[in-house]
């Protein structure tokens, strides 16, 4: 959405025609020189990361900061990495994660959920009350993810309607419409905030600004959300030493994401509000852009 | 890798479709080709050529006929049945 809507974002800009997509699964259907799983006919989600393996960051384990790494539709480097947004598109084998429900249209959910999966395991989720600002696909993912890293209450906030609707449905405790009653959270900054964790999926400065008076001395504002400037009181963060920070990506989690999802341990299918056929991708980008009328809009290639 | 050159194909109009005995089910790289019927535009009828979605610039996104990427040594070719939009 960031390409289609402003053709980038920080140093991700489109320079030349990049397909886009890297929510994808399909089914194995034809294996290169010394690969024998998945088999043909596999139904897999496929995990767009492919970091280098040899750089400084892989070595450390850290490959989310890889700096030679190849994610399927990015342009952070020229020429770019095309997408899944294709009928056929081939990745390294262990790359494709068997979904052995058959289910291609949670099985695309594999990587968004593991960007939530590994946000949620970077702060101390079990037992907290936990703030989720932005209810889009993001944000209702940080729901089900909290909820599964054992979170004591969810309360998530939005400035519309529609998107609190999903939140509530798949597990957020209190839904609240800020832009509705902006005094609905004012009770969570008194006595130095509430909530112990605070995830910002909205990508919005005037968010981000906020977050810290709601977060109790020494509790966590996740970072999740991409694309904003905010102008933050650092005082807020300095007195009540919060630790603020960003959460990108996924190493592990994709796994993880893929087992939970297949073993419906999480059900992230009522997060789906339309699939299109891909040939109407641009009135499904359109739709997707509409958060009043969509949630996670999904093409449909088969 | 999907770096597939960029090939208009005139033959395959997108709105079109055709009959499952169009598709070159002989060859290797399309096992399941028996799976690909004609229901929609978005139809493969050689085993050359793939509808992709292209964004050329903001806003500018196009349905384009893209060769088929062959796997290589280590990768795996998926036919994609759902993609999630982000």
């Amino acid at each position: 959405m960031h390409y289609y809507n402003r053709g980038g974002f920080g140093a991700f800009q489109i320079m030349e025609p990049m397909t886009l997509g890297h929510e994808i699964a399909g089914r194995v259907e034809a294996l290169g020189a010394g690969v024998s799983w998945p088999a043909v006919g596999t139904m897999v989600a496929v995990n767009p990361a492919s970091p280098c393996g040899k750089c400084e960051f892989c070595r450390k384990g850290q490959p989310i900061h890889c700096l030679d790494v190849r994610f399927l539709g990015s342009a952070m480097r020229t020429p770019h990495v095309q997408g899944g947004f294709s009928q056929h598109v081939v990745c390294r084998a262990e790359n494709a994660a068997p979904l052995k429900n058959g289910d291609a249209a949670a099985g695309a959910f594999a990587e968004p959920f593991a960007v939530c999966l590994h946000a949620v395991g970077e702060a101390p989720v079990y037992g907290s009350r936990v703030l989720v600002m932005g209810s889009g696909p993001i944000g209702s993912l940080l729901v089900i993810a909290a909820r599964f890293a054992g979170a004591r209450e969810i309360v998530a906030i939005d400035v519309k309607d529609e998107p609190l609707v999903y939140a509530r449905k798949v597990g957020a405790d209190r839904t609240i419409n800020i832009a509705e009653h902006p005094e609905a959270l004012d009770p969570f900054a008194a006595n130095k905030g509430y909530f112990d964790v605070i995830f910002e999926a909205a990508g919005q400065g005037s968010t981000v600004a906020s977050a810290p008076q709601y977060v109790r001395p020494r509790g966590a504002v996740m970072l999740v959300g991409q694309g904003a400037t905010a102008q933050l009181a650092v005082s807020g963060v300095v007195t009540k030493e919060i630790n603020l920070r960003g959460a990108f990506r996924f190493d592990s989690e994709f796994a993880l994401a893929v087992e939970l999802i297949d073993n419906k341990r999480v059900d992230v299918s009522p997060l789906i509000s339309d699939t299109l056929p891909a040939a109407k991708a641009k009135l499904a980008f359109d739709l997707a852009g509409d958060r009043s009328q969509s949630m996670k809009v999904q093409l449909d290639f088969a | 890798m999907t770096t597939a050159s960029f090939r208009q194909s005139a033959s395959v109009p997108l709105n079109q479709t055709y009959p499952t005995n169009e598709i070159e089910a002989s060859d290797p790289m399309m096992v399941e080709s028996d799976t690909l019927d004609s229901r929609g535009p978005f139809v493969v009828v050689s085993t050359s050529s793939m509808q992709s979605v292209v964004l050329h610039k903001r806003l500018d996104l196009r349905i384009e006929e893209q060769s088929v990427p062959s796997p290589g040594t280590g990768e795996v070719l998926v036919r994609i049945e759902r993609g999630g939009i982000c």
